[in-house]
C-alpha cells in the first residue's frame, strides 16, 4: 500500500474523530439546551394553564354582564345558568325556580327548536337561529339565538350556553317589508295587466335605451319579432331606423325622434302619418328621479278614425261658420247673463254696432229692449231647455227703433247643460209697421162699416118718412078732392102712388144690400133641404111652379141668414120671370174638393146673353118688371163673394135659365 | 083714452088725428115735438093712458125718452107703442129691453096705416092700466 493512501486514509480518520468531537460537543449542548427548553416549556405551560384558567373565567364573566339574555343549558335542557338580562327578558328565575328551555318556546316552533339542539349537539354550534318564545307573563317574541356546547377538559360536553337576542322589531318590520312587496308586486302586476291591454302603443326604455316594458299593440304596430316579454332588455339605439319605413316621410321620422331625445321634454300629439294610410299620434314622456335622468316613455296611438272624425267636422264647421258669416240674418250667442259670446256680420249691421263692442256686453241693455222682461221670460225657457220665438223692440247705435224677430234656442256644452243660448234675429221693423198699419186699417174699416150701416139707416129712415107723408098726402088729395080733381087727376095721384112704392122698394133694398157683409159672418152649420123649404113656406108661391130638390143637397157651413137671403132672390126671381103654364125650379148640387157647387135652373123667360154680367151691378133691372129693384142679384153675388165662391149663369131666352154658384167649404 | 103722441113731423100728426076722426072714435091726441116736450107734458098733467112714440127725433130721441121713462117711479107704467119707419135690429131690441109695449111700423100706404092704428087702439082700449095717485 503505498504511502499515499495511507496519508490519505490517515487524514481521513483524523477529519472523521474531529467530526465526531464537534458532533458528541453540539450533542451535548443541544441537550443541555433541550433540557432547559423543556423547563422552561414547563413552565411555560403552568403559565399558560393558569392563563386559560382567567380567560375561562374572564370569558364568562363576559358572558355573564353582558346586555343580551345569556343562558347555560345542561344537556337534558334544564337552565342552569342565566344572567340577569336574560331574567329580565323572560321573567324566569333560576334562583327560585327550575326551568326548562323547553317550556320557553312557543308551541308552533318546538319541533324546530329540538332539531336544532340536536343539530347544535352534533356539531357543537348553531348561529342565528330564530325562533318564537313565550314569556312567563304570556307574551310572545321572536328571539335570535347564538349558541355552543361546553366541553370538560376531557372533551366531553357538558353543557349549552346561548346568547338571546330579542329580534321581534325585526321580525315585525320584515313581516310589513313583506306584505308592501306583495302588495308592490300586485299593483306592478296590476299595472303590467292594464299596459298590455291599453288600446295605444307603449314603449318604456331605461337611460340606457334599453326596453324596459313595451305592450302588444306596441310589438304589433312596430312588427317586433316577440312578445313584449321578450322584448324586455333590447337596445334601442337603432330603432328609429328600424321602423322609420313603416311612415311616409321615413328621415323626417328619424329627425324628430334624435331630436326629442335630445331635448328630453314632453312633446304630446306628435302625429305621423304611416305608409298604409293611417294616422298614429305620439306622445314623449321622460322620466327623471330628481334630477337624474331615468328614461322616457313613448306612447303611440291610431287616430286615423278621430282625425278623419275631426277632420270632416272641420270642414262642417268651416262651411257653417261661413253661411253664419254671410247669412242675412243676424246670429248672435249668450252665456246665460245674456253676455254676448259671438255675433255675425248681419248683426253687427243690424245692431249698429261693431263685433268689438258687442262681445262681453249684456245684450239687453245694450240694445235698450223696450220690455227687459220679455227677453228674462226667454232667458228661463232656455235653462229649461225650449227654443221658441217673438218680438222686440230695440233701438240701434245709430238710435233708430227697431223691430226685430227673435228665434231663440238653448246652448249646450258637452256635459249637456245650458250655457247660454242662440238668437238668430231679423230686422222687421216695416213689416211690423205694416202689421200696424193693417190693425188701423181694419178697426177704421170695422168703425165705417157700423158707421155705415147706422147710415144707411139713417138714410132710409129719412128717406122713407118723406116718402110716407107724400103718400098720405096724395090719399088724402083723393079723399077730400076727388069730385075736383075729376078722372084724370086720379089717375095722376094713382100714377104718383105708384112710384111713391117703388121708390120705397129701392130705398128697402139698397138698406139690404149695404147690410149683407155689414157685420162679420156668423158661420154655422146646417141643412140646405130644409132652409129651401123654409123659404117655400114664407115667400109667395104660385101653385102651377114646381120646385125639385137634388136629393144629395148637403149640410154646409155658411152663414145662415146670408145664404137664406140668396136662395130667397134666386127663387124669386125663378118665380117673377116664369112665363109658361107649368113652371119648374130645380135645385141642384155637386161636391168638389173645396167647394159646395150649386145651381138653381128654371123653364121662364131667359136673359139674353149681353145681360148676363150686367144683372150682377146694382139698380140694374132688365125694365121689363115695373115691380123690380135691381138689387136681387146683386145681394146674390154679395153673398157668394162674402163665402169666396163664384157665380155665373147659362140661359136661353124663352128656354130658361141656370145660376150656377159655389160656397167656399171653410177650414176648420 | 088720452094718447100722447110724440112725434116731430108735422103730416104724422095730422095723419094720427085724421085716423082717429075717420075711425069714429073719440080719444084725446096730445102731441108732443120730442121726448124733452113729453117730459114737461107729463111732470105737469094728469097721466095719459097711452104713448104713441117715434124713434128718430130731434134733441131726446125715442129710446132715450123711454130710458127716462123706465127709470121714474111714476111714469115707468105707461104703455108704449113704437110707431118707427124702417126696422134696425140694433133699435129693435134695445126698444124691447126698455119694456116697449109694442114696435110697429108705419106703413106706406095711408090705408095699412088706419088698419093698423085701429087694431091698436081697439087693443089698450080692452086692457087694464095702471092708474097713478
Amino acid at each position: 500500500m503505498p504511502n499515499s493512501e495511507i496519508e490519505i486514509l490517515k487524514r481521513a480518520l483524523e477529519r472523521q474523530v474531529q467530526a465526531r468531537k464537534q458532533a458528541e460537543k453540539i450533542l451535548e449542548q443541544k441537550s443541555k439546551e433541550l433540557y432547559d427548553v423543556q423547563h422552561y416549556l414547563r413552565e411555560d405551560n403552568n403559565r399558560l394553564n393558569h392563563l386559560l384558567q382567567e380567560k375561562t373565567s374572564e370569558l364568562e364573566g363576559v358572558f355573564f354582564n353582558i346586555p343580551d339574555p345569556y343562558l347555560v343549558i345542561n344537556l337534558e335542557g334544564k337552565v342552569v345558568k342565566m344572567n340577569s338580562a336574560a331574567k329580565e327578558f323572560l321573567q324566569y328565575d333560576i334562583d327560585r325556580e327550575d326551568f326548562y328551555a323547553a317550556q320557553l318556546v312557543h308551541q308552533d316552533y318546538l319541533m324546530e327548536a329540538l332539531q336544532s339542539f340536536q343539530l347544535l349537539q352534533e356539531i357543537g354550534i348553531i348561529k342565528n337561529f330564530k325562533t318564537k318564545i313565550k314569556l312567563k307573563t304570556g307574551e310572545e317574541c321572536f328571539v335570535q339565538v347564538n349558541a355552543n356546547i361546553v366541553y370538560n377538559v376531557h372533551g366531553e360536553p357538558i353543557a349549552a350556553q346561548g346568547v338571546l337576542r330579542d329580534i321581534s322589531m325585526e321580525e315585525e318590520v320584515a313581516r310589513l317589508l313583506d306584505q308592501q312587496k306583495i302588495a308592490l308586486e300586485d299593483s306592478q302586476n296590476r299595472l303590467a295587466t292594464v299596459i298590455s291591454n291599453l288600446q295605444f302603443g307603449v314603449l318604456l326604455e331605461d337611460e340606457n335605451r334599453k326596453i324596459a316594458l313595451t305592450n302588444p299593440i306596441f310589438c304589433e304596430m312596430f312588427g317586433m319579432p316577440g312578445t313584449p316579454q321578450e322584448m324586455v332588455g333590447i337596445d334601442c339605439s337603432g330603432a328609429a331606423e328600424q321602423s322609420k319605413m313603416f311612415f311616409k316621410d321615413p328621415e323626417g321620422f328619424v329627425k324628430r325622434i334624435e331630436q326629442i331625445l335630445r331635448d328630453k321634454k314632453t312633446v304630446i300629439g306628435d302625429e305621423l302619418l304611416t305608409v298604409s294610410g293611417t294616422v298614429l299620434q305620439r306622445d314623449f314622456i321622460p322620466i327623471f328621479s330628481g334630477e337624474a335622468y331615468k328614461g322616457h316613455l313613448w306612447v303611440y296611438s291610431d287616430i286615423t278614425i278621430r282625425k278623419k272624425y275631426k277632420d270632416s267636422l272641420k270642414a262642417q264647421k268651416e262651411k257653417y261658420s261661413s253661411i253664419i258669416a254671410n247669412m242675412n240674418l243676424g246670429l248672435v250667442e249668450v252665456d246665460n247673463e245674456d253676455r254676448v259670446q259671438l255675433v255675425n256680420k248681419s248683426f253687427c249691421a243690424l245692431s249698429g254696432y261693431s263685433e268689438e263692442e258687442l262681445l262681453g256686453k249684456k245684450l239687453a241693455q245694450l240694445l235698450k229692449v223696450s220690455d227687459p222682461t220679455i227677453v228674462e221670460k226667454h232667458q228661463v225657457k232656455r235653462l229649461q231647455g225650449i227654443s221658441d220665438t217673438y218680438e222686440v223692440n230695440v233701438t240701434t247705435k245709430q238710435g233708430a227703433k227697431d223691430r226685430w224677430l227673435i228665434s231663440g234656442a238653448p246652448r249646450y256644452d258637452q256635459k249637456g247643460q245650458v250655457i247660454g243660448s242662440i238668437g238668430i234675429h231679423l230686422d222687421i221693423t216695416k213689416q211690423h209697421e205694416l202689421a200696424l198699419q193693417k190693425e188701423v186699417l181694419l178697426q177704421e174699416l170695422e168703425q165705417s162699416n157700423i158707421g155705415l150701416q147706422e147710415y144707411a139707416h139713417v138714410v132710409s129712415h129719412d128717406l122713407k118718412s118723406p116718402l110716407r107723408s107724400i103718400s098720405a098726402l096724395a090719399s088724402w088729395l083723393e079723399e077730400d078732392y076727388k069730385d075736383k080733381l075729376g078722372p084724370e087727376g086720379l089717375t095722376q095721384l094713382a100714377l104718383m102712388q105708384d112710384k111713391i112704392t117703388v121708390m120705397d122698394k129701392l130705398i128697402t133694398g139698397i138698406l139690404k144690400y149695404s147690410s149683407v157683409g155689414s157685420h162679420k159672418n156668423v158661420f154655422s152649420v146646417f141643412d140646405i133641404a130644409p132652409l129651401i123649404e123654409e123659404i117655400k113656406s114664407s115667400i109667395y108661391w104660385p101653385q102651377h111652379i114646381s120646385l125639385h130638390l137634388d136629393s144629395e143637397l148637403p149640410k154646409i157651413k155658411a152663414d145662415r141668414t146670408q145664404i137664406q137671403q140668396l136662395f130667397q132672390n134666386l127663387l124669386n126671381n125663378a118665380i117673377t120671370y116664369n112665363d109658361k103654364a107649368a113652371g119648374t125650379i130645380e135645385i141642384g148640387f155637386e161636391d168638389s174638393a173645396e167647394f159646395w157647387n150649386f145651381s138653381v135652373t128654371d123653364n121662364g123667360k131667359g136673359i139674353k146673353k149681353e145681360y148676363h154680367q150686367k144683372i150682377f151691378d146694382v139698380f140694374q133691372s132688365l125694365g121689363d118688371n115695373p115691380s123690380s129693384t135691381g138689387i136681387g142679384l146683386s145681394i146674390v153675388k154679395k153673398v157668394v163673394q162674402n163665402h169666396k165662391g163664384s157665380i155665373s149663369l147659362e140661359s136661353e131666352p124663352d128656354k130658361g135659365t141656370t145660376f150656377y154658384f159655389s160656397i167656399k167649404k171653410q177650414i176648420s | 083714452m088720452t094718447i100722447l103722441l110724440i112725434e116731430d113731423d108735422h103730416i104724422e100728426v095730422l095723419k094720427l088725428n085724421r085716423s082717429i076722426a075717420k075711425l069714429g072714435q073719440e080719444h084725446e091726441v096730445v102731441e108732443a115735438g120730442n121726448g124733452e116736450e113729453a117730459l114737461t107734458y107729463l111732470g105737469a098733467h094728469k097721466l095719459p093712458d097711452l104713448l104713441l112714440l117715434d124713434l128718430n127725433m130731434p134733441k131726446m130721441n125715442g129710446l132715450e125718452f123711454l130710458r127716462v121713462l123706465r127709470n121714474s117711479d111714476r111714469l115707468k107704467y105707461l104703455p108704449t107703442v113704437v110707431l118707427t119707419t124702417s126696422v134696425n135690429e140694433k133699435d129693435l131690441k134695445e126698444a124691447y129691453a126698455l119694456g116697449v109695449a109694442g114696435y110697429l111700423l108705419k106703413p106706406l100706404k095711408y090705408e095699412d096705416y088706419i088698419t093698423k092704428i085701429e087694431v091698436i087702439l081697439a087693443y089698450w082700449k080692452h086692457n087694464e092700466l095702471v092708474k097713478p095717485k
